[in-house]
């Protein structure tokens, strides 16, 4: 419970959000699902805003790729039938294996999964940075205003001490999006790009149950053209340890012949790249243990985004006859 | 702030509190069907349809809801006007303790909304987040897909349950059981004759539960309708005027001495009406698990003590005006510790120089305070040694068990208050309201005669309810406040109090070769936690009954269970039997495995069998043991089930012709549960007839979703000749029902039931006496059916009217009362089995099947009994394959919420099958037995016996978690290279 909560903001503009967000007065905190922010015990919260009505929840498709707006649930999430053709499925499956409850996913937000990080124990973030996804956020900068009286677009709207600093958007990629994020922005939306033509991806957990938080995940995401090796990306995460993109082994892979029947090579790859692979230990699985299966657990993951990526490239070619 | 919302299409203008969740708020204003299982969501029993969409309500500001559609289960249907829904969880038997209930039918009514046929693994996605303890999942997603086919107006299945009799007085010899399945409507029985390999036709009989007309009847518990409904049953529920709440401040040291302790700044704080230390309350030694015997067993707690003993033992506790404000003064309380060198593992314990956990003198019975030791067991038949040495073989096997817990989805709760005779009142969800009674009497030096406990629904617990756990503080801050005031734990605060025991569990076993056993020893450590409440310690069961699960002359049992920096051992069905069951079923499959000899061939060269004695008995103190005959034994007929439906000859092949990455395999494992003697447990019961014709009975017996008080009712309606409507139940209450010595709830309901039979009898021939002058016939000749008494020449009088004749006519009153000691307690037995797939890259274990056979005796009630089933199952699968305690260096917990410590939903569950065995006991109830918990040893040694014969490699440490088998199979591969 959040004990020293004593305000409850409902904003109904971003602009709003971000001039209460910035206020130094109380330590002001955005509120999207609740379900992580309302199980902490966290005393230090003093004044919430909710975005329920920001106008946050869609999930749109243009040349740049494919926008999900922050306050989007999981469950929408895998429920949308766009998201479900996307990446042949990559983030709706993710979504929906996050959380082992309905009732959470109803609630819980790809934003405030972000938000959250690492104790969401989302697989949904393996994936996007898999999918090279970035983040939007939204801060201010550059001029400072005193707003006792309210701002001069909106003089009505009263927000005593805050000094708002004018706004301003950036867009975070996702693997580092811990590393640069910065306090008081807000996550707009994120945006995952297009995977291109003959790609192939691949979600794989293991937990205690089937659908327990993942020990350990992996999300890949292959491009294969003329049989070479496009683009290679590889994420890794689990409870309580921040997912990581394994570049090394990216950087071996990509450039080289696809061999499918050929499980030597990958296996090398592998065995060289997985070396940086240094995850954490947890009360629930040690680090020996993620580092043994995740060679298991990454070898599968490319192995099947490979043949899926073929597959569909012999299924292309067949339409073009 | 004022918030606009629209609960159950009524628009309310309620006021509330920035940081109020909506959950509070809900309950604050009435509605109970919103029930509080944990702070994170996670557990879903607070389930709430926002906008139509289930949510949970604990981790969701009631602000967030401001001008929100909101619906609860008040909203869906009334006892008078129940929603198809409703009625499918109350018919189909999903509904067993009630506590996940409300949420469950939200949920379901939201997929139902948006889905008008689903299939069942999406109704299983729909209840995902709604966890239970009771069910295993199975009756929920079955009623919601009979309420789905019912509101579309398509056909609906009659219920089906497999319920084999093996004919009587015919055993069941390695032989085949030939399956006459009858299909079955509702109710009836499938007939299995059981014929020896060469015998003609399968002869039938009638069965037994054709000839009742209550019993075997597939009823629906009484209080379904009240729980579906989301009536206030829970402690909880109730909100007495001028109520204050009260925390506790928890140990954050494992061993400490509190030195200083300052109250001053938090009782100065407003709102605050009582803080009291270990110097406010009398230092009386108690024993939170109070035992029925007279004499004076271990006793090693104190209400509030200066020495603590775990991450969150009891250093203060708070009274205040809101449950924030108590909180608020648990952070002004300062109290100075000395931090004392911990013990955190059973086998530290022991070690010459561990520290004393009990140097206080006004502690006793502890075995020896010195070493550590809570209590210490040996029992031995024949000579294990000599046994040893005519052996071929000696097998040997160590076995671990890590701590975990029984997870009841409702907290532990309780709410005092003085009545308006100066009686304390005490409503607590403890299941033994007799022994709370006898300590608060003790602790508060109050006469008993001014205490009155209550024990109200409680949900399903797995016995973790029989102790005294807040009733003391919660009754000490009346006494020093005069005001009524209620005292829960938090989620992470029901985590950390309770235990079920880590175990290390040794077997040395001799045998022939021709499989015979002749040899067998138990030997295991256990840490009972801080205090003495180990089931060793306090059940007066100090024996296994997993022991005498094989014939051998040589029997030898030993126990040493121990003091540990953990919190306290509670009960876990019954008594520990999970974990020598465990140890047990995996050691016997090594035996074979050493023999070369068939699991199942070395299991029946070796079981109990009907007539036998038991090979250990109770000893009654003068250094004899009690021999007690097994009078019925279902275990050939359910092995015979478990290994027919497995394909046990055609599917368990040997794992070295098992290859790739996912391998199978098959196991099974045998578990009793038998009386050894010792002193019987009594019981009593009143009845009395009411002038409309229905009942009121008053029994001793604890609910906790196990459906005892209907099947109680269900003896008494058949004893009777009433419909089960005409029988009301009072129980658990200590003003008006008799003290019950038991408090499990195996031996409680064959107490109950039996006090309650022969009161029903007594009734019986009151009735008929007034009958037969009414009728001017003699009473022997009248018959009573369904409320109906008719006579010989057609002459017939209503029960009602022979009340109103008694009452009014002769001025006399119909009532009973009657004393019970029971004894004998039946043998239960029951083979398990499970195919699993292993993954041997991850060391992820799937449960693909898991198959139950029990011997039932009779089924008094098929439905609850498979219910019952059910949930033992899915506790089994949790604590075999992911519950597990996990404690950080210094022993605080780690796992605090219900996603560290995972327990099954409803998606995780494999394909069960339930097989009711039939067998002919002479039990004093109708010939049935308590399944109880039963079904949940057998579980996880059938896993791991599985596990062995997909991948050739013994698991002996459970949970077994992909990290543990993982290390196993690599340790293998490096022996092997």
């Amino acid at each position: 419970m959040l004990l020293k909560l004593v305000e409850y903001h409902w904003a109904e503009h971003i602009d709003d959000a971000l001039l209460l967000l910035a206020r130094l007065d109380m330590k002001t905190v955005p509120l999207a699902g609740g379900t992580y922010l309302l199980g902490l015990q966290d005393d230090s919260v003093e004044a919430v805003v909710d975005l329920r009505d920001l106008g946050l929840t869609y999930i749109s498709e243009d040349g740049q790729g494919i926008h999900i707006g922050a306050m989007t649930t999981l469950q929408t999430m895998a429920d949308s039938p766009v998201l479900k053709e996307f990446a042949m499925g990559l983030l709706a499956r993710s979504a929906l294996v996050s959380s082992s409850s309905r009732l959470i996913r109803n609630c819980a937000t790809i934003g405030g999964t972000l938000g959250a990080g690492v104790p969401s124990q989302a697989d949904l973030l393996t994936a996007l940075i898999a999918l090279e996804a970035e983040v939007v956020v939204r801060s201010g900068s550059q001029t400072q205003v005193g707003l006792k009286g309210g701002s001069f677009e909106r003089p009505g709207f009263i927000a005593p001490e805050i000094t708002f600093k004018g706004k301003q958007e950036r867009h975070i990629p996702c693997s580092d999006f811990y590393l640069t994020q910065r306090a008081r922005e807000l996550i707009i939306e994120v945006v995952v790009p297009h995977p291109g033509p003959n790609s192939g991806t691949s979600l794989m957990r293991i937990g205690r149950t089937a659908t327990d938080a993942a020990l350990l995940n992996a999300a890949a995401m292959v491009e294969v053209d003329h049989g070479i090796y496009q683009k290679v990306r590889l994420a890794v995460g689990g409870v309580n340890m921040e997912s990581v993109r394994l570049r090394l082994v990216e950087r071996h892979l990509e450039g080289q012949p696809v061999d499918p029947l050929n499980s030597q090579a990958l296996l090398a790859a592998l065995r060289a790249g997985m070396a940086e692979f240094r995850p954490p230990s947890d009360s629930r699985v040690s680090n020996a243990y993620r580092r043994v299966s995740g060679m298991n657990l990454v070898y599968n993951v490319l192995e099947e985004a490979i043949n899926v990526s073929q597959w569909r490239g012999v299924v292309s070619s067949e339409r073009d006859l | 702030m004022e918030l606009e919302l629209r609960i159950n299409g009524v628009i309310e203008s309620l006021d509330a509190a920035p940081n109020e969740s909506l959950q509070t708020l809900l309950r604050r204003e009435g509605y109970c069907s919103v029930k509080h299982g944990c702070e994170t969501g996670e557990c879903g029993a607070c389930t709430v349809l926002v906008e139509g969409i289930p949510r949970p309500s604990c981790v969701m500001l009631a602000a967030q809801a401001g001008g929100c559609e909101l619906m609860t289960v008040e909203g869906l249907g009334v006892a008078s006007k129940l929603h198809p829904l409703q009625e499918a969880f109350i018919e189909v038997g999903a509904v067993q303790c009630g506590f996940c209930t409300p949420g469950m039918l939200l949920s379901a009514y939201a997929l139902l909304k948006r889905n008008p046929s689903p299939t069942k693994n999406e109704v299983r996605d729909a209840l995902s987040g709604n966890l239970c303890r009771c069910s295993g999942y199975e009756k929920p997603v079955q009623a919601v897909w009979r309420a789905a086919a019912v509101m579309r107006g398509g056909k609906i299945e009659a219920l089906r349950y497999n319920i084999i009799n093996t004919a009587e007085e015919q055993e069941v010899e390695h032989g085949k059981l030939l399956p006459v399945l009858a299909s079955s409507a509702v109710g009836a029985t499938v007939k299995l004759a059981a014929v020896k390999v060469g015998t003609e036709a399968p002869t039938t009989t009638i069965s037994r539960e054709q000839q009742f007309q209550v019993i075997g009847k597939p009823l629906p518990p009484l209080n379904a309708a009240k729980l579906a409904t989301g009536k206030p049953a829970f402690v909880g529920d109730i909100n007495l005027h001028n109520m204050l709440h009260a925390r506790i401040l928890p140990s954050p040291h494992a061993h400490a001495v509190i030195h200083t302790i300052d109250i001053s700044e938090a009782k100065a704080l407003s709102g605050v009406y009582a803080v009291l230390t270990h110097k406010d309350v009398p230092r009386v030694a108690y024993s939170s698990v109070e035992s029925a015997s007279s004499a004076k067993t271990l006793q090693d707690r104190y209400c509030l003590d200066y020495i603590l003993r775990y991450v969150g033992d009891r250093v203060a506790v708070v009274a205040a005006e809101t449950a924030e404000v108590a909180e608020q003064a648990l952070k002004l309380i300062k109290v100075g510790y000395e931090v004392l060198p911990a013990i955190l593992h059973p086998r530290h314990a022991l070690e010459p120089n561990a520290p004393h956990l009990h140097p206080e003198k006004e502690s006793f019975g502890i075995f020896d305070a010195t070493r550590n030791i809570a209590a210490h067991v040996r029992s031995e038949t024949g000579n294990v040694e000599q046994g040893f040495a005519q052996a071929d073989l000696i097998v040997e096997g160590e076995y671990f068990v890590s701590p975990s817990q029984q997870v009841p989805l409702e907290n532990h709760t309780v709410v005092t208050y003085f009545d308006e005779n100066d009686c304390l009142v005490v409503r607590t969800n403890c299941q033994a309201p007799h022994y709370v009674r006898r300590a608060l009497a003790r602790i508060l030096a109050l006469p008993a005669r001014r205490i009155r406990v209550i024990s109200t629904e409680t949900s399903g617990s797995a016995g973790g309810r029989q102790e005294l756990l807040l009733e003391d503080l919660c009754a000490l801050l009346t006494v020093a406040t005069r005001r009524p005031v209620t005292l829960a734990y938090a989620r992470e605060e029901e985590f950390s109090s309770r235990v079920y025991s880590p175990h290390i569990l040794r077997m040395k076993t001799g045998v022939l070769r021709d499989g015979t056993i002749i040899a067998n020893q138990m030997v295991l450590l256990a840490g009972t936690g801080a205090y003495g409440t180990h089931p060793l310690i306090t059940q007066r069961s100090t024996l296994t009954p997993a022991l005498t699960l094989y014939r051998c002359q040589h029997l030898r049992f030993a126990a040493e269970i121990v003091y540990t920096n953990h919190a306290p051992a509670g009960a876990f069905c019954g008594n520990s039997s999970f974990q020598e069951f465990f140890a047990l079923e995996s050691h016997i499959d090594e035996i074979a495995n050493r023999l070369g000899m068939d699991a199942l061939a070395l299991r029946r060269k070796n079981w109990i069998k009907t007539g036998d004695i038991y090979g250990m008995g109770y000893d009654s103190g003068l250094g004899k043991q009690d021999k007690v005959r097994v009078e019925s034994c279902g275990l050939p007929a359910c092995l015979q089930v478990v290994e027919d439906k497995l394909n046990w000859s055609g599917r368990r092949k040997h794992a070295a012709t098992k290859q790739g990455r996912f391998r199978r395999g098959i196991g099974v494992a045998l578990t009793m549960q038998g009386n050894l003697g010792g002193q019987a447990n009594s019981s009593g019961a009143m009845i009395k007839l009411n002038e409309d014709g229905s009942f009121d009975i008053f029994v001793t017996a604890a609910s906790g979703g196990s459906g005892a008080p209907t099947m109680i009712a269900q003896v008494a309606a058949e004893v009777l000749g009433v419909p089960l409507a005409d029988i009301l139940i009072h129980s658990s209450e200590t003003d008006s029902t008799p003290f019950a010595t038991s408090t499990d709830a195996a031996t409680t309901f064959y107490a109950a039931s039996g006090a309650t039979r022969k009161a029903s009898e007594q009734m019986r021939r009151q009735i008929l006496a007034v009958a037969g002058r009414m009728l001017n016939t003699l009473p022997e000749v009248l018959k009573v059916s369904n409320g109906l008494i008719s006579g010989p020449s057609g002459q017939q009088v209503l029960i009602e009217q022979v009340a109103a004749y008694a009452l009014f006519n002769d001025g006399r009153q119909i009532m009973t009362t009657t004393s019970w000691k029971m004894q004998q307690t039946p043998a239960v037995f029951a083979a398990q089995g499970v195919e699993v797939e292993v993954d041997t890259e991850t060391g992820n274990v799937r449960v693909l099947n898991v198959i139950s056979a029990v011997d039932v005796g009779c089924a008094i009630n098929p439905l609850i009994i498979e219910g019952q089933i059910q949930g033992s199952v899915a506790q089994a699968l949790g604590a075999t394959l992911s519950e597990e305690l996990l404690y950080d260096p210094k022993g605080a917990l780690l796992t605090a919420n219900l996603s560290d410590y995972r327990i099954y939903a409803a998606p995780d569950m494999p394909e069960m099958q339930v097989y009711l065995i039939g067998t002919d006991d002479a039990s004093e109830t109708f010939g049935s037995k308590a399944v109880a918990t039963l079904p949940l040893y057998g579980v996880a040694p059938a896993i791991a016996n599985a596990v062995v014969n997909a991948l050739g490699i013994r698991a002996c440490h459970i949970p077994l978690t992909p990290e543990r088998l993982l290390r196993a199979i690599h340790t293998n591969t490096k022996k092997k290279s």
